[in-house]
């Protein structure tokens, strides 16, 4: 009977505290990314602040949801083209990353700090799924992971997506991606 | 004589303006900002819990109908928050699982300090799809009643 009482106050303890503890998330993550090319007059670049990540702890899994549709481009031809004649919104309205952090367990939440992480999985973009190795820095406060950031590199052409030769002197080829997370924990549903 | 050199003149005068004139325009176009949507006619006017519904039935085909249009969306607000990079949410309520997600545009956040959470409003803004609520960007403050406090409080 003890046993049972025991295990039974374990489980629940177990059931109440674990998820709320082991999974972090935020719908209000920002993604930006620069297209501009070396010796460009004009910056090309745009920003979403509607990212939808997950993170559990535990795991290391990670995911980025993105609506191509709530990039927004200071310029409006600029956003116009964007959405129509490269990444097609209409037709691939998402894109989205699922991964894992390699590294998870060098992360101590019981110490403050920044922790260099590597991250591997498959994003897929414009309809087209790449694997992708990229580092990312993660925030460690008070026990739990408050944020994660991430600077990386995509090409263009691998996800089928074409630079016409005649904005080649303004659209770079190679694009630079910066994510910027601020987590929340999970509340257990 | 006199008068065709005048002739030649007035239509090199005429070219010149007449190119000056369209590399301006082209200029204008190119670097034109991304407008407000105060002053732009909603493409449609739909309840918060009816467009949530749409969504969860069939996305596809909700995406194909709202997908990047200009919607008017009435319902009442579940959340107001605002980001570190200093962007207004304000969520309004759909179904127990959903809501629709509005980012204010930069500078046209600040009617809403009129507003708390549970009061109806409207809001107008770009549909963007759907992830774990429907989002809006670009939003502005709709065709909407002013909060009966705040009439009161003008009444005074």
């Amino acid at each position: 009977m003890k046993k049972i009482v025991i295990l039974l106050v374990l489980f629940s303890t177990y059931s109440l505290v674990l998820p709320a503890q082991n999974r972090v998330f935020t719908k209000n993550g920002r993604a930006l990314f620069d297209a501009t090319a070396p010796n460009s007059p004009e910056k090309i670049n745009a920003v979403n602040d509607k990212v939808t990540s997950v993170l559990d702890i535990e795991s290391g899994a990670i995911q980025f949801a993105v609506l191509m549709n709530a990039f927004i481009f200071e310029k409006a031809l600029m956003q116009e083209h964007f959405h129509e004649n490269y990444v097609e919104s209409t037709k691939f309205p998402k894109a989205d990353f699922k991964g894992q952090i390699s590294d998870i367990k060098k992360i101590d939440l019981s110490k403050d700090q920044e922790y260099k992480v590597m991250v591997s999985g498959k994003l897929t973009l414009h309809g087209v799924t790449k694997t992708l190795e990229v580092p990312a820095t993660l925030t460690v406060k008070d026990g739990q992971i408050i944020a994660g950031k991430s600077v990386f590199k995509i090409l263009l052409s691998d996800y089928n997506i074409n630079v016409p030769s005649l904005v080649s002197d303004k659209l770079s080829p190679i694009v630079s991606i910066h994510l910027d997370m601020k987590y929340q924990p999970m509340k257990s549903s | 004589m006199l008068s065709r050199l005048k002739m030649k003149k007035f239509i090199f005068i005429l070219i010149i303006s007449g190119l000056f004139t369209a590399s301006l325009t082209a200029y204008y176009y190119y670097h034109k900002p991304r407008e407000s949507l105060t002053d732009i006619k909603p493409d449609l006017t739909i309840g918060s819990e009816e467009l949530i519904a749409r969504f969860e039935e069939n996305e596809t085909k909700a995406n194909s109908l709202y997908l990047g249009k200009i919607l008017e969306v009435e319902g009442h607000i579940q959340n107001i928050t605002i980001t570190e990079n200093n962007i207004l949410n304000v969520t309004i309520k759909g179904s127990d699982f959903a809501g629709i997600e509005c980012q204010f545009a930069n500078n046209d956040s600040a009617q809403i300090r009129y507003f708390k959470v549970g009061d109806l409003i409207s809001l107008k803004g770009k549909c963007s799809g759907f992830l774990l609520d429907v989002v809006l960007v670009d939003c502005v403050l709709g065709n909407c009643k002013i909060p009966d406090q705040l009439v009161k409080s003008m009444n005074q």
